[in-house]
């Protein structure tokens, strides 16, 4: 093997796969990145039997090949070279891979290339349907963070994904909240389906989406134990969770009794300064609506109070419809949730202490969130 | 057949039986006389597993010779005169039984000189009967002789255990008067061996010396307590173990009401261990040694005739003193379980014990840090005297001191005292300087820790003056959520999560039938709980418990309350305390950043009681510079 690349590629294709990089496993060749001429490109490819990657770079070959060298080493090494053209060169007896740039030659021991898990490919196969990166990835980033980091309910350490007609739904659930978000799309997917990602694959494909220009397209293997993402230059295949993931559209409350509209930001910032003091107790930030009278307008007053540490309240001014009331929430989701909320209104819904409060961003349809609340006390 | 009065002897060999049944409770009769009598010394020796001899001697007030043969009568004593002294009994004995039951099941030979008298009178009895009267030469006091123990009782002979049990039995008779009375000097022989002597200098922790050894003694905890005036004072003094220090059995645990030595069982040893809550693992007791002073008129000791029950008038106030007493030792004086001594030592140090050597001195700490010397010499403060304490250990502190043990335990006592030294590996122990453990126990806090790292995940290694901790970090952690959530639940104020999808957790009927009784109590502490086909549906959890553990919360929960019948409100507190605490701390196996570690660390120091997780295991143990040096041969 023997070709010559742009070290600014291969180092951003290096970084790509990276996070596909089995962290610690019994099997060396895990923490190794694959190196393959393929049909005038290198290919990079990393898994971690869970989540592959393959990412392609523009190179000029001169000679086919392939090997896999630690994914680390050669992540350091690419990283510390000057931005010029790199030359990679197999020395296929030892199995060495010679990195040659400017001035600099690099020699990394390295496993043969068939050794390397074969990364699962879906060909001959319509993809469901594409999307541009930009809306899915915005789409993951307001789900994603409300699956369940423990594998309690290895459902819910996935997003439930559903295509119907020109619908793409996302659903996400701990057991304390759910993220819903709906995007549509421009043409009907070619197949109805649902299927479980792990979270984990999603935030990466996120990550990738944010680097990537065109379409990605989403194919799901026949067996239905695979999903692939496919870009122009990356592509992700991961397992899919098995299981049934729980009817959330039935857990949407339908009514409410009280409804406020409140600023984003305002909101964020009192949430952030009683988080100071609710993370001190038991997380617990309490949030008491007052719809307003003739004179002035409706008020939120947000409080936390840790015993050992002190208390603080704080006052938002909003629209207030109903009834009011009051209700308490782990800090910690309604931190999470103002974070994924980019819009500059939200409205909270609400009916009872006991009830789950609802909120959306106003102007963007498609996206719910619910939190469950905390007892008051 | 016709009704008549039995005569006498047989009358006094019914009465025997339910004194005297066995070589022990002649002892325990004689002994008891003896302390009545105001006697300072009291020796006792035993033969041929006590049924060919069993003698007792005292240098007490004896028994003035036209009385002798009197004493030997039923219901004849100098303890009572009336129905009311009955009632405030101030003498070990009262019943006017021992002496003639004794004298009608075995052959007595007593020879007794009251200070007035110039010779001592000694009588012979045989079955109850007097056999001979002379005058004999003697010092003041009694001495009772009682040969062939149940001679004439053939079926109770037969029914007897074998020498060695009887000889133990009689070992454990003298070592409890022996405890309850420091101030009188014991001699126990057996078999002509001299088992235990104690030096009768009033000092409760040089008996403990004797009977479990030098390392015990000094790592038991004082006890004192005062309540009440009059009729209702109660005292309360003794030692007690510290949680680390533990035995397999309740027969470590000697408690007396008025210096009566109670059997350890019923309400007042359960109170004592109740105390040890939370510090004592699963099967294990403390060792201890109280003595209950109420007022006579507030015990009534006619229980049993051997007295080793009492009822108290004021039993819930004397219960609630004796645990917060204990309770109160305990806190103030928890100390760290050090790392074991290998069995190879402690059993050379028996063994030098044994022959009666003092045990070689231990090697001088060297400087473990300036500070440290220092600190090891002082004892009491991080910095005390840093200057002065030089690297050499040329002129290091306080010899180590070995006191020289007096007397060897033998025979069958020793076999029991071998037991004690191997069988308690690992046995906790301080620094070898005597006076050593004193001065760490004077608060539960813990020194100041620097944090060195973690080992397999699991334990924290940090550095302290006195030597290198070990601390098992879902232990600690479990003692600082434990006391977190006792302190949020004494506020009423643990938080509850609704869930959004209500979670069926599996049960076996019982426990869920035991969970869903008592939907309040569960609420009380964030649960919420609903029918559901083969188990609970749960719809709202503790804030503070993660997703993951909620289905083994819950299973350990019902185990818990089911054990313990789960009905007071009391066993719901602790079942969810445990339980809870448990699940909500860091588990081993999870890796720790230092800063994390620091922070455990500043908390567990913030705790009531640092030193044990609520299950009663240590949370820490210490190995401390000596013992490093050892192994590495320094």
């Amino acid at each position: 093997m023997k070709l010559t690349c742009l070290q600014d590629n291969l180092k951003r294709g290096l970084a790509t796969v990276s996070h596909a990089v089995a962290g610690k496993s019994t099997l060396p060749v895990l923490s190794n990145v694959l190196l393959a001429t393929d049909e005038g490109r290198l290919k990079l490819a990393a898994t971690n039997l869970e989540v592959g990657i393959t990412h392609w770079i523009g190179a000029q070959i001169q000679e086919e090949g392939a090997v896999t060298v630690p994914a680390k080493l050669l992540a350091d090494v690419i990283g510390s070279l000057p931005n010029d053209r790199v030359t990679l060169t197999l020395d296929a007896r030892t199995q060495t891979l010679k990195v040659e740039c400017g001035r600099f030659t690099s020699n990394i021991k390295g496993i043969e290339a068939d050794e390397f898990p074969t990364i699962p490919s879906i060909t001959g196969q319509e993809p469901l349907t594409s999307l541009p990166p930009d809306v899915l990835r915005e789409a993951i980033d307001q789900v994603v963070f409300a699956a369940a980091t423990d594998e309690s309910r290895p459902v819910l350490a996935g997003v439930l994904v559903r295509l119907n007609d020109t619908r793409l739904f996302f659903a996400a659930a701990d057991g304390f909240r759910l993220a819903t978000r709906i995007v549509p799309l421009p043409e009907p997917v070619t197949r109805q389906s649902e299927f479980i990602v792990p979270a984990r694959t999603l935030a990466e494909l996120a990550r990738i989406a944010s680097e990537t220009q065109g379409q990605v397209s989403i194919t799901v293997a026949t067996g239905g134990s695979q999903v692939l993402f496919h870009t122009e230059t990356t592509e992700l295949v991961s397992r899919l969770i098995d299981g049934r993931f729980p009817d959330v559209e039935r857990i949407i409350p339908q009514q409410h009794t009280t409804r406020s509209v409140l600023e984003t930001s305002e909101l964020a910032k009192a949430v952030k300064l009683a988080s100071y003091f609710a993370t001190a107790s038991q997380n617990v930030v309490k949030l008491t609506m007052e719809p307003g009278g003739e004179l002035g307008p409706g008020r939120v007053i947000i409080s936390a109070n840790a015993a050992e540490v002190g208390d603080n309240t704080g006052e938002i001014d909003g629209m207030i419809q109903g009834e009011g009331g009051q209700i308490a929430l782990n800090v910690k989701y309604l931190t999470e949730l103002l974070g994924a909320i980019k819009s500059a209104q939200i409205t909270f819904e609400t009916q009872s202490p006991q009830s789950p409060g609802v909120f959306k961003p106003v102007g963007q349809d498609g996206y719910i969130h619910i939190i469950m609340p905390m007892s008051i006390r | 057949m016709p009704i008549r009065l039995l005569d006498a002897t047989v009358a006094a060999q019914i009465a025997a039986g339910e004194v005297v049944e066995r070589p022990a409770s002649v002892i325990k009769e004689l002994v008891e006389n003896a302390l009545d009598a105001g006697a300072r010394r009291i020796a006792i020796e035993a033969r041929g597993g006590g049924l060919r001899e069993l003698k007792v001697q005292d240098d007490g007030g004896g028994i003035a010779a036209h009385e002798l043969e009197l004493a030997f009568e039923r219901h004849a004593t100098s303890k009572l005169t009336t129905s009311e002294d009955l009632w405030r009994i101030g003498t070990l004995g009262f019943r006017g039984e021992a002496l003639p039951s004794i004298a009608s099941v075995a052959q007595v030979i007593c020879v007794s000189r009251t200070a007035a008298e110039e010779v001592g009178t000694e009588l012979r009895l045989a079955g109850g009967e007097v056999q001979s009267r002379t005058l004999r030469g003697c010092s003041p006091g009694t001495s009772f002789s009682v040969r062939n123990l149940f001679y004439n009782t053939p079926v109770r002979r037969e029914y007897l255990r074998s020498e060695a049990t009887e000889l133990s039995a009689i070992s454990a008779v003298v070592q409890q008067y022996a405890l309850a009375y420091p101030e009188v000097r014991f001699t126990l022989q057996l078999e002509g061996r001299l088992a235990l002597q104690t030096s009768g200098d009033g000092d409760l922790r040089a008996v403990l010396i004797e009977l479990y050894g030098l390392d015990v003694a000094r790592q038991m905890l004082p006890v004192a307590a005062e309540v009440g005036e009059g009729e209702q004072e109660i005292r309360v003094d003794g030692l007690i173990s510290p949680p680390g220090l533990t035995r397999g059995s309740r027969s470590y645990l000697h408690l007396f009401a008025n210096r009566r030595a109670l059997q350890p069982r019923g309400a007042l040893p359960a109170v004592v261990e109740d105390a040890y809550h939370t510090m004592l693992m699963r099967g294990r007791h403390p060792l201890v040694v109280l003595n209950l002073f109420v007022h006579p008129l507030a015990v009534d000791v006619n229980v049993h005739p051997t007295k080793s029950e009492v009822k108290f008038r004021y039993a819930p106030k004397v219960h609630g003193t004796l645990g917060r007493a204990v309770r109160e030792a305990l806190v103030a004086g928890a100390g760290v379980p050090t790392w074991e001594v290998d069995e190879a030592t402690a059993q050379r140090r028996f063994e030098l014990r044994q022959l009666g050597q003092a045990a070689p001195s231990e090697p001088e700490p060297s400087a473990w840090g300036v500070g440290a010397s220092a600190w090891d010499r002082e004892r009491s403060r991080w910095d005390a005297g840093g200057d002065e304490a030089p690297f050499s250990s040329g002129e290091a502190p306080i010899p180590s001191v070995s006191p020289p043990p007096t007397a060897g335990l033998q025979g069958d006592a020793s076999g029991q005292a071998a037991d004690d030294w191997q069988g308690s590996l690992p046995q906790p122990r301080t620094a070898n300087n005597l006076p050593a453990a004193e001065p760490l126990r004077q608060s539960g806090k813990l020194p100041p820790l620097r944090v060195v790292g973690q080992v397999g995940l699991t334990y924290i290694i940090a550095e302290a003056p006195e030597g290198m901790y070990l601390i098992d970090q879902h232990a600690a952690h479990e003692r600082i959520t434990y006391e977190r959530l006792m302190t949020q639940f004494a506020g009423g104020s643990v938080e509850s999560q609704g869930l959004l999808m209500p979670r069926s957790v599996p049960l076996i009927p019982a426990a869920s039938a035991l969970l869903l009784g008592n939907p309040e109590r569960l609420a009380e502490w964030g649960f919420v709980l609903d029918e559901w086909g083969e188990g609970v549906m749960v719809r709202a959890v503790p804030a503070t418990l993660p997703a993951d553990q909620l289905p083994r919360a819950l299973h350990e929960l019902a185990d818990h309350l089911a054990g313990r019948g789960g009905s007071t409100p009391l066993d719901w507190r602790e079942a969810m305390l445990t339980t809870l605490s448990c699940h909500t701390s860091v588990r081993a196996g999870q890796t720790l950043s230092l800063e994390e570690m620091r922070q455990l660390l500043q908390q567990l120091e913030a705790c009531t009681s640092p030193r044990t997780c609520p299950h009663g295991r240590p949370t820490m143990i210490l190995m401390t510079p000596t013992q490093l040096e050892r192994q590495f041969g320094r």
